[in-house]
């Protein structure tokens, strides 16, 4: 049976923080993408919902003389 | 002797996993946002105020309201619908992160309570129709102000 060496188990462990290092920041790069492409989306909502507001508060003015 | 060698396969198809895992969250991580929550309240309050608006335009054509109905009631719509810019206009330039500006907290209820107002000044029957419209505002509200404690 292969035996494990200590440089070998170092090697093993280097590698997996590393990786662990990597698959966390991916993680909040990913989340923080996500909610910032919500935040974009909300705001294209909003600025179309502003030229609509301006085009009802027109219309009510109109209605209301 | 044979000396192991660490795979990176596993661990990179765990984080590839995990990527995707947290795309896949992504939706559910925008709506528990305050400013994305305000800004739901805000479209609510003005799809409401739409609904009310042309449920009026109709009742208006058809004679069912009177001409001093539909001007009072047009008056009020140009004051929710400008409070409604106002606050449209307020989470546009909020920034994410932020803590929600104050202006929100006092917009909201008073766009809520204004918006209550206009819809019982209609007849029953298109009061009844709206209803469901004017529930989502209040439950958009109240969400709003449970967040910003407001």
């Amino acid at each position: 049976m292969a035996k494990i060496t200590a440089s070998d188990a170092l090697a093993w462990t280097q590698v997996v923080l590393q990786l662990v290092t990597i698959g966390a920041t991916t993680v909040v790069k990913v989340k923080q993408a996500m909610i910032d492409a919500g935040h974009a989306a909300d705001d294209v909502r909003l600025v179309a919902l502003d030229a609509e507001l301006t085009k009802r508060i027109a219309r009510a003015k109109a209605a209301s003389e | 002797m044979i000396r192991y060698r660490p795979s990176l396969v596993p661990v990179g198809a765990l984080i590839v996993a995990l990527a995707m895992l947290m795309s896949a969250c992504g939706g559910k991580l925008i709506q528990t946002d305050p400013r994305h929550k305000a800004a739901v309240a805000v479209q609510a309050v003005a799809e409401s105020l739409f609904a009310v608006q042309d449920a009026e335009g109709v009742l208006y054509a058809f004679c069912t309201i009177s001409q001093d109905q539909h001007r009072a009631i047009n008056r009020q719509l140009v004051k929710a619908l400008t409070l409604t810019q106002s606050a449209a206009k307020v989470v546009i330039v909020w920034h994410p992160g932020l803590p929600a500006p104050a202006e929100l907290a006092q917009l909201l209820p008073a766009l809520q309570a204004l918006t209550g107002d206009i819809v019982t000044q209609l007849p029953q029957a298109q009061q009844a129709q709206l209803w469901p419209t004017i529930v989502a505002v209040y439950q958009a509200v109240a969400v709003c102000l449970i967040l910003f404690g407001g």
